[in-house]
């Protein structure tokens, strides 16, 4: 990783490259052409790079850089989409700030997120755990493709499964729910203020949670057998490998999967736009289906602009405090790591 | 356990109405027929709906792995003004949510006339952060002796990528193909946003828009036969595929 860099700052720093100066040195005894052919190489670099990085940074500018910037413009506006645009200083930041709604709907989102969070990383990776260990390769991928099956029919197909399933009149859940003696409520889970955001939550982990368990297999695989051979030796059960080894060294894998799981929970629409439509009583509400309304269905574009900047503002302070507190995180977990264990291994 | 749902729904999906709204739920129904299938067919294009989802999700592939790699490939072997920056400025792109260049986006395209058209959906995908990155990492890993070896035989930098790198990183681009394919097969808040008219949307949206319209418990068989009709079928191929959405895992997560 260092290295790429430290080539990409010299590449950055002086296009002509000190590495080349050998190679000149070589081809010929006279400094003046040798410095002629560089320069004119150097340009050719330049505008051989261009061309090849041209058409990412066109899409870039026109379809991710340039609308951050124009939502940031929006926010400061009262524009309506089809009237004229008056500047309208921080009011809309002002009216979200001070309102109600605008408070239950990062409730709303950060509670999806964080049980999101909680739920596939607790579960996927004792699964993980398990898989791994499995000798039969046939076993592991019939383990990993039933997990993965809904993943791939995607969250609009689930979403629209399970508003049947859990329907009050004939879903099978609440039917067996009740069998089951538990109680629900008699409008059903998705009227249920208390229950709705639950439900939603389930559908989102059985949805989505093979994907995050395959990005834990994949962690817990580069996990070198030697540790778990010489920790058995050392006396460690299963539980004890399991804290001692698995956890401090599939800590880049956990926070990778942390981080991802953040910024897709932070903009889950689809669920809740499918199976409740925020309801009830706003208690589903997320922020990405506010800003769909506020833009699209009320044409309040520098209320949704400025909703936006605010979901952009909390998702960057997340993933740079998850990056910050990951990393110290990731190197006192590696500290953590029985020493005699990894003595053991490289003595091997 | 996990796909007992997907049973669920499959079953259902070829009983009659009366007997799906049955409670005890039937999970092995007596009377199967294929009524559903003609009745979802007739009240939504879904056939016109899973072939814009194939045209889209083609265009996004193939767009998004050429533009990627192009890009890749001056960023991992062009030396060039300002490439460290520029790399940089581009990675912050992942920084940036679908709900936040939405709007912008919306914009753009009704200036350019191309609100409820396929290409509204697809051309803000071409350009993917992840996958300019995930390709870098790949290209700098590949040794330079053949570029070398290429360039002493006059090649340049156009003929270095598409006979020697581009062939190189098919592992990467596979695995880059198969998740990008993945996820933007599924998407649904874009195409919600920008697509409008039935014959124009993509299977997500569609299938949507055939549960609000149809609505209520009755439908539960039409809107079940219609999952199964399309969705269903291209869930299975992406399963053979999983290997490859392993491997792109892995790649991806261990940078």
């Amino acid at each position: 990783m260092t290295t790429q860099k430290d080539l990409l700052s010299t590449a950055s720093g002086d296009g002509l490259g000190s590495t080349r100066l050998p190679v000149l040195a070589l081809s010929g005894g006279r400094p003046d052409e040798g410095k002629h052919r560089k320069l004119s190489k150097g340009v050719r670099e330049t505008l051989v790079g261009y061309a090849f990085a041209g058409p990412a940074m066109i899409l870039f500018l026109v379809f991710l850089g340039g609308p951050l910037l124009a939502a940031l413009v929006f926010s400061f506006t009262d524009w309506q989409l089809l009237g004229p645009v008056h500047f309208a200083g921080l009011s809309n930041f002002r009216a979200l700030l001070t309102s109600n709604e605008t408070l239950q709907i990062f409730a709303n989102t950060f509670y999806f997120t964080f049980g999101s969070i909680v739920l596939h990383i607790v579960p996927g990776l004792l699964l993980a755990a398990f898989v791994v260990k499995l000798r039969s390769r046939v076993v592991k991928y019939i383990v990993q493709t039933l997990y993965v099956a809904p993943f791939l029919i995607g969250y609009a197909s689930s979403s629209l499964l399970w508003l049947y399933m859990l329907n009050a009149s004939f879903g099978p859940v609440p039917y067996y729910l009740h069998k089951l003696g538990i109680l629900l409520p008699f409008a059903g889970i998705l009227n249920s203020p208390t229950w709705a955001m639950p439900a939603i939550l389930g559908v989102d982990i059985w949805t989505t949670f093979g994907f995050l368990f395959l990005v834990l297999v994949a962690g817990l695989q580069q996990i070198p057998q030697d540790l778990y051979e010489a920790a058995s030796i050392d006396g460690a059960g299963a539980v004890r490998q399991f804290f001692s080894v698995t956890i401090p060294l599939a800590a880049p894998t956990l926070f990778y999967a942390s981080v991802i799981n953040f910024v897709l929970g932070f903009q889950i629409f689809a669920p809740m736009y499918i199976m409740t439509d925020g309801g009830p009583l706003g208690r589903t509400e997320s922020v990405v289906q506010y800003i769909y309304q506020e833009a699209f269905q009320s044409f309040q574009i520098g209320a949704a602009s400025a909703m936006a900047v605010i979901s952009f503002v909390v998702i960057a302070a997340v993933t740079v405090l998850q990056f910050t507190l990951g990393g110290r995180w990731m190197r006192s977990a590696a500290g953590a790591l029985p020493a005699k264990a990894v003595r053991k291994v490289r003595a091997a | 356990m996990g796909l007992m749902p997907i049973y669920w729904m499959v079953v259902t999906a070829f009983e009659t109405p009366n007997e799906a709204l049955n409670t005890p739920p039937d999970w092995f129904p007596t009377h199967w027929t294929l009524t559903n299938f003609r009745l979802a067919l007739n009240a939504e294009p879904l056939l016109r709906m899973l072939a814009n989802s194939l045209e889209v999700t083609g265009i996004i592939v193939i767009g998004s792995l050429l533009v990627g790699s192009l890009a890749a490939y001056a960023f991992a072997r062009v030396r060039f003004r300002g490439s460290g920056i520029l790399f940089g400025v581009l990675l912050g792109g992942i920084m940036v949510p679908a709900q936040v260049a939405v709007v912008p986006v919306f914009v753009v395209m009704r200036e350019l006339h191309l609100l409820n058209q396929l290409a509204s959906v697809y051309l803000p995908a071409l350009i993917n952060v992840v996958v300019i990155f995930l390709l870098r990492q790949y290209i700098v890993s590949i040794p330079r002796d053949l570029d070398e070896a290429a360039t002493i035989d006059g090649a340049g930098h156009f003929t270095i990528w598409w006979r020697i790198i581009f062939p190189l990183t098919r592992p990467a681009l596979m695995a880059a193909a198969i998740f990008v394919g993945t996820v933007y097969w599924n998407d649904f808040f874009w195409p919600s946003v920008f697509l409008s008219s039935p014959s124009r949307m993509t299977v997500p949206v569609g299938l949507v828009t055939l549960q609000s319209e149809t609505g209520g418990g009755e439908s539960v068989t039409v809107i079940f036969a219609a999952i199964v009709m399309v969705v269903l079928p291209i869930a299975a191929l992406l399963l053979t595929c999983q290997r490859y959405l392993v491997r792109g895992i892995a790649i991806a997560g261990s940078h």
